[in-house]
């Protein structure tokens, strides 16, 4: 039997004590354990869960300090006008431009255009990702794997690493056919080398005993890997996919602006070059928002993935 | 016998190992006399090659290969100007990342200290934490009356997020059985502060810094690629605008070089601050 299953049927008893007892060390009482099923009830239950959500005082400091933020900037843009605050758009003039069916400067929720944009970067940056991931994941074990490898190849790996991708930008532009290669080609750079360290930090991150049994249980070399190298190094992967995820929003972003002619960074820009300020913020917040969908995405199919492990790790 | 010795320890260890402070003389010495430098030496000395090969093969036409920019490369350094874009960048990465630093410090202990302002301003830093900096750049422009403040307000955008975040994640690692053990000794908030959630979040801090500081790097260059006069990051637009690959490689090494370097001693700042976090 390979060692996340045994891992698997021991995992749920730890985490529902961790839940309830926080840190301190001397076990469930009667009341907690009492704790522990009311818990458990309300986070079945759907309804619970949205109750408990409007009932705490988290979410209502939570809308504090968002209205608090929607209400300075309104006073600051709209009202009072202070020098150059007035050069910003107000978030009325956003909110009516995003929502307008005829909007004055071409893009709202209501124009194929805004569709457009979000698919191109959408597609881009899902592209890049997948190349980055697929080329990443294999490197990354192969490095973590063999020793030899790892010491002929990863002082290449390094030599590259620390360019930021988009100082590759020009260089992209001049050697790659076309603006769409070269911008994907930006956009994976960081992703790959975020997903190859990560994932060779996974490998290594493996405890050794893990090894050594599987050495004295007879397994093979393929056994090794897709028992234990694999599963071993997935949360790693993860956190390695996240950032990998993040640092391709924020290239592509930089790629577009600087060399694209479509997608949401391009948007940015051309509306900053047409003096049309609502459209500045309006790609703005799709960009947040379809970077937050997306590693909360990536995050959710690796704890779904990783329900073995006790808890997952995150950086940046 | 060095070998023997790497084997038996665990591999994440000997990664951090790295950077730790051996004598430097005996660390070169191990590192002659071990197959592992002369394995990585081979490895890029073919990349070079292979490199070098597909350009005399006709491959490669636009890039020039390594002999050509051995040559080249001397030539733009030798440009009147190449330091002081070091200067110029420098100073807008030092710039933004101190303002960041200091108030994603000031902040996140802040929020660690006192729930009711953590609850109320973190999810709106969360709602504006996956907008790229970039995407910042035209309302900065827009807003700020120089270039130069543009840039460095985008390269604090950068570095704020991150460092915050990990201040914040180094108050909560802290074990909370520290915490009650101070209070239940009669220690006042302020001693808690600097006893317990300084030297708690210390560690974490740096983790945090080491990354915002490359960050900067990144974000300051493209900034100058679109909106600077001078600087690294516009010394390598510029020399794309004249076709120039020579100046292409080389700004692409100084950036390179000037992110590793200022990461490099981030870390190095952060081993002294931390001395007692061995490994």
């Amino acid at each position: 039997m390979s060692i996340p299953q045994t891992l698997k049927s021991v995992a749920p008893k730890e985490r529902g004590l961790k839940i309830s007892s926080g840190n301190s060390s001397d076990g469930a009482d009667e009341r907690e354990t009492a704790l522990i099923e009311a818990y458990r009830r309300a986070r079945r239950s759907g309804t619970g869960r949205a109750e408990r959500l409007f009932r705490s005082t988290d979410l209502r400091y939570a809308a504090l300090g968002i209205i608090c933020f929607l209400l300075a900037w309104h006073l600051l843009t709209d009202v009072l006008t202070i020098p150059r605050f007035n050069f910003l758009p107000s978030p009325a003039s956003i909110l009516r431009e995003w929502t307008s069916t005829d909007p004055k400067y071409g893009v709202s929720i209501f124009t194929p255009i805004y569709y457009e944009h979000i698919l191109i970067s959408i597609h881009r940056v899902l592209l890049s990702f997948f190349i980055a991931v697929a080329a990443g994941v294999p490197l990354g074990i192969l490095l973590g794997w063999n020793r030899t490898f790892y010491n002929v190849v990863f002082p290449i790996v390094e030599l590259l690493r620390p360019i930021p991708p988009l100082a590759w930008v020009p260089f992209a532009v001049l050697i790659l056919p076309g603006v769409e290669s070269s911008v994907i080609f930006v956009t994976m750079l960081a992703a790959f080398f975020a997903t190859v360290l990560n994932t060779l930090l996974g490998v290594w991150s493996i405890n050794d005993d893990y090894f050594r049994a599987a050495h004295c249980l007879g397994y093979r070399r393929l056994d090794v890997l897709i028992r234990i190298i694999i599963p071993g190094a997935m949360p790693f992967v993860f956190t390695g996919l996240q950032i990998a995820m993040g640092v391709s929003w924020f290239s592509l972003v930089g790629g577009e602006m600087i060399a694209g002619r479509s997608g949401l960074g391009f948007l940015i820009f051309d509306a900053y070059m047409q003096v049309a300020l609502p459209n500045i913020v309006i790609g703005m917040i799709t960009l947040g928002l379809l970077g937050y969908i997306s590693s909360a995405g990536i995050r959710r199919v690796g704890s779904w993935l990783m329900s073995w492990q006790e808890k997952g790790r995150a950086e940046r | 016998m060095t070998t023997r010795n790497e084997k038996a320890e665990p591999r994440l260890a000997l990664w951090r190992r790295r950077f730790s402070s051996e004598p430097r003389l005996a660390l070169w010495r191990r590192r002659f006399s071990s197959p592992v430098f002369w394995q990585g030496l081979a490895g890029i000395v073919t990349f070079f090659a292979v490199w070098q090969v597909a350009r005399w093969l006709g491959w490669m036409v636009v890039i020039p290969s390594p002999l050509e920019l051995a040559v080249g490369v001397p030539e733009e350094i030798a440009r009147t100007g190449y330091w002081q874009n070091w200067l110029d960048s420098s100073r807008r990465v030092f710039a933004g990342f101190a303002v960041a630093a200091v108030s994603g410090i000031v902040v996140g202990a802040m929020m660690g200290m006192s729930h009711r302002l953590r609850a109320s301003i973190f999810p709106l830093f969360e709602v504006m934490r996956p907008i790229p900096p970039l995407a910042w750049l035209p309302l900065a422009i827009l807003f700020w009356p120089t270039s130069e403040l543009t840039m460095v307000f985008l390269t604090f955008i950068g570095a704020f997020f991150p460092i915050l975040l990990n201040v914040l994640a180094g108050i909560d690692k802290i074990d909370p059985r520290y915490t009650q053990a101070a209070l239940s000794l009669g220690s006042s908030r302020g001693a808690l502060f600097r006893r317990v959630m300084v030297p708690g979040a210390l560690p974490s801090l740096f983790t945090g810094l080491t990354i915002a500081i490359g960050i900067t790097w990144e974000v300051v260059i493209a900034a100058e690629m679109a909106s600077g006069t001078n600087g690294l990051g516009y010394m390598t637009w510029d020399s794309y605008m004249t076709h120039s690959m020579d100046g292409i490689v080389l700004g692409m090494l100084s950036i390179g070089l000037a992110g590793m370097a200022s990461s490099w001693v981030m870390r190095l700042i952060g081993q002294r601050a931390t001395p007692w976090r061995q490994r």
